[in-house]
């Protein structure tokens, strides 16, 4: 939904770190939410919700890399950018693996953790739009009949007509026929933009 | 043809007809490149080629089980070697070599395509399991 | 004993009696009475003495100074053996010669003068004389031999015998030290005061059980050596005391020893805190990040705030309200730090036990983080309080929490830190709870593997450790603090699982406040 705006998510138990880096945010103009716990942020959290999470490592109760797997099981896409008052090379690496976005150490100079933010926002919006896109071409495809189906598959595959009426065994008329209706449906322009949003929605290797 | 240089191998080909396994090495001509080499020492085929797209070359073949960088490179900055490396192998453990403690380092290495990142010293036997995991 | 016109059968009955040889003589020296203890003395018959010269018993020697004498007092010249007694040698019938002392006297009344001498034995008494020379010579051996120094004064705390090893300890001889003043002339000046009360102890006190005392005594080229010195009164036949004997053992050396181990265990403490603060450092570099974070960013977010047309004024200066606390916040931090590495003595103090838990508490949770684990704390209230260095026992405190932390991390049965789950992997616990006599029971435990088989007995060795990086002495430290405080640092298996460490204070009784 594009109504909620872009929001960054930082969850950290230390109070004061907490308090001051919403602080910061606000000073830079970003909308932020702070929670004192894995769970508490759990608990309020609307995958539907744009933005970015900038979460502490190691916290009593959930820690942070326990909450990113968490996320991950949930299939959540949100950005994760870690931030630690300890870190280790081992420790970025295993948060890196799991997926991170980023991995910062405290203290920091607020200029880092604001560009590292808005690359995640960036990464965040960028991801959000190709959903929508691949939604609506599912969505399209799904208004298709079976034989309008059929001769998508073959066209975006290079088949020229008469080859696809002698694949399905049909009149290149019909052929014809189909295909402007599948270019209608799909509301593409050109061949060109039917292949390209098939690969939008082919599933990757 | 003129190969690149071959540190270690051949003693485990014994003339069978299966090929080893190779490690590929990127790095600039340096201590920290050649304690690498040493660290690497008993495992098959450890290849440090000449150039940079001798190295991009020698990933590309069949038998390349991993590829270590092991400190900055002349030609080009390591992220920008390891991009490209990533880029034509998607599925090629990659693994970055960098001073200890260094965070911002590792991290950066992560996010241009690293599987990870070892720290020498002091971590060689960290990076001997990495790369004997690759070679299985 | 036949008389041969010698004295009077009265005479001769005290004559029998008498123990001492009697030899009665003539003018001539021809014998008319001899007596039974000159026939035992000389082994003679009276029957063959009698009538024949005096000098059959004397030795060649004398025989000659006998005439002589003799010839002269009849000439009317003094007497020359008369009225005196002397050492004289003689001769036994079978021709052994001995001492006697003899005394000669002129009988009166007698005419033709009449002389009776009387000789006593003094082989014994030489005997005896020889034997208590013996005597003294063997003591005087046992004084010079023994390792101790002795030391006899008067009541007057003169010096009236020293034996070789005292002298040899004050590095003077004999002449110099006899008759002086002990105390004054041999004790270090600054331990006279003790010295001269323990004299005068001796002399006073009633009994004979030894009295111990201990102080230096200075050497003659001044240097002290610490003595521990046992000493008796000694006493004349009345049972009043006439001087005091001392015996002395030099302990300097041993003294030294000992407060050279003691200061070695000193550093040794400090070492092992050193390390585990070391061990620690992950932990407090989070502790000390947090507060400069903060800080940071308050600051970094105010210059921003700034720049805005309208700066949020309320913001800004809560913010700056937060830089000063966070700052102070970590001035504490390594207050507490510097505390727990600086190097001074022992002080006991009365303390709440629990206080010193919670004033590390932060630097111990820090440490749980950095482990992936949790610190639980269950301490009872309202408990006495207890004399300890507080410092020390928070160093104890640490070292436990810290082991049970890496214990767990080691843990192969355990699953990896991090992994999906709520609550924390590790739990340390530190718990404090009155015994049933009252005391303190102060316990740290955790869940992890505990101690198996021969580990129960070698983990407080020295120098053993499970840990690669360990130096071993963490737990051989902790044991001997509490050691050092009167209580024991033991071991249990924690239920349902992993090692429980504890120890018991003794609780200070106080009058309520």
């Amino acid at each position: 939904m594009k109504d909620l705006p872009q929001t960054v998510f930082v969850v950290d138990d230390d109070d004061a770190v907490r308090d001051s880096l919403r602080l910061l945010l606000k000073s830079a103009g970003l909308a932020c939410e702070v929670a004192g716990s894995a769970p508490e942020f759990l608990a309020a959290y609307d995958p539907a919700h744009p933005g970015c999470l900038v979460l502490d490592v190691r916290m009593p109760g959930m820690s942070g890399l326990e909450l990113q797997q968490e996320l991950n099981l949930r299939g959540a896409t949100i950005p994760v950018i870690f931030i630690t008052g300890h870190g280790d090379i081992p420790m970025a690496v295993e948060a890196m693996q799991h997926g991170a976005f980023d991995f910062l150490q405290k203290p920091f100079r607020d200029q880092e953790l604001l560009d590292r933010v808005q690359r995640a926002l960036a990464r965040d919006a960028e991801y959000r739009t190709r959903l929508r896109h691949t939604d609506r071409i599912r969505e399209r495809l799904a208004t298709l009949s079976p034989r309008e189906r059929e001769v998508l598959d073959l066209v975006t595959q290079g088949k020229a007509n008469k080859m696809v009426a002698g694949d399905l065994g049909v009149s290149q008329r019909t052929v014809e026929i189909h295909r402007a209706h599948v270019m209608q449906k799909m509301e593409a322009g050109s061949l060109a933009e039917l292949v390209r949003m098939m690969m939008a929605v082919a599933p990757r290797p | 043809m003129a190969g690149p240089d071959e540190i270690d191998g051949g003693a485990a080909n014994g003339g069978g007809t299966r090929r080893a396994r190779t490690v590929i090495v990127a790095g600039q001509s340096s201590n920290r490149t050649r304690e690498v080499l040493r660290a690497l020492r008993g495992f098959h085929s450890v290849i440090w080629p000449k150039s940079l797209e001798a190295a991009l070359e020698w990933t590309g073949t069949a038998d390349v089980a991993c590829l270590v960088i092991a400190d900055d490179l002349r030609e080009e900055p390591v992220d920008e070697f390891l991009r490209e490396a990533r880029e034509l192998h998607r599925n090629l453990p990659i693994f970055v070599i960098t001073d200890p403690d260094d965070v911002a380092e590792a991290v950066s290495a992560m996010r241009h395509g690293a599987t990870a990142v070892i720290e020498i010293p002091p971590s060689y036997a960290a990076l001997r399991e990495e790369v004997a995991r690759a070679l299985q | 004993m036949r008389d041969m016109g010698g004295p009077s059968s009265d005479v001769l009955a005290l004559l029998e009696a008498t123990l001492d040889a009697v030899v009665i003589m003539d003018d001539r020296g021809r014998i008319s009475a001899f007596n039974r203890s000159a026939e035992e003395m000389f082994g003679y018959r009276a029957a063959d003495a009698l009538g024949r010269n005096v000098n059959m018993l004397m030795t060649s020697a004398d025989r000659a100074t006998h005439d002589d004498h003799l010839r002269r007092y009849l000439a009317g010249g003094e007497p020359r053996i008369l009225g005196k007694g002397r050492d004289v040698r003689v001769r036994h019938r079978d021709g052994s010669e001995f001492s006697v002392f003899l005394s000669v006297g002129h009988i009166p009344g007698t005419d033709p003068p009449q002389f009776v001498g009387y000789l006593h034995d003094t082989s014994l008494r030489r005997k005896a004389l020889a034997t208590l020379d013996h005597e003294r010579h063997l003591n005087r051996l046992y004084l010079d031999l023994a390792q101790v120094m002795l030391v006899a004064t008067n009541r007057a705390g003169l010096v009236q015998l020293v034996n070789q090893r005292a002298l040899r300890v004050l590095k003077i001889d004999d002449a110099q030290i006899m008759n002086s003043n002990w105390v004054d002339g041999c004790v270090a000046p600054e331990d006279r005061p003790v010295a001269r009360n323990a004299f005068r102890a001796l002399l006073m006190s009633g009994s004979d059980e030894p009295q111990s005392c201990e102080y230096h005594v200075r050497a003659s080229d001044g240097e002290d050596r610490f003595v521990t010195w046992r000493g008796v009164a000694l006493r004349d036949a009345n049972n009043v005391a006439t001087g005091v004997m001392l015996s002395g053992e030099d302990i300097t050396d041993q003294r030294r020893a000992e407060n050279e181990a003691h200061r070695a265990l000193e550093r040794m403490n400090n070492v092992s805190r050193l390390a585990t603060m070391g061990e620690m450092a992950a932990g407090i570099s989070h502790e000390l990040n947090q507060p400069l974070a903060a800080i940071a960013n308050y600051a970094q977010a105010c210059a921003r705030l700034l720049r805005l047309p309208a700066p949020d004024m309320p913001e800004i200066s809560g913010a700056l309200e937060q830089i000063s606390s966070q700052a102070l916040r970590a001035g504490e931090i390594i207050r507490r730090i510097r505390s727990l590495v600086r190097n001074e003595d022992v002080r006991r103090e009365l303390q709440d036990i629990n206080e010193l838990i919670r004033e590390v508490h932060t630097l111990l949770a820090s440490d749980a983080r950095v482990h992936d684990g949790k610190l639980e704390l269950d301490l009872s209230p309202a408990l006495p309080r207890v004399i300890v260095d507080g410092v020390q026992i928070q160093q104890v405190l640490m070292n436990l929490v810290h082991n049970a932390f890496e214990a767990q991390g080691n843990d192969p049965t355990r699953r990896e830190p991090g992994a999906a789950g709520n609550g924390a992997a590790f739990e340390v616990r530190i718990a404090t709870r009155p015994t049933e006599i009252g005391d303190i029971e102060v316990s740290v435990s955790d869940l992890g593997p505990g101690l198996v088989g021969e580990l129960e007995q070698r983990i407080f060795e020295p120098f053993f450790t499970t840990k690669p990086t360990g130096t071993g002495l963490g737990l051989a430290i902790s044991r001997s603090i509490i050691k050092a405080h009167d209580a024991r640092l033991g071991y249990r298996a924690n239920q349902p699982r992993g090692a429980c460490f504890y120890f018991v204070l003794p609780a200070q009784l106080e009058t309520p406040r």
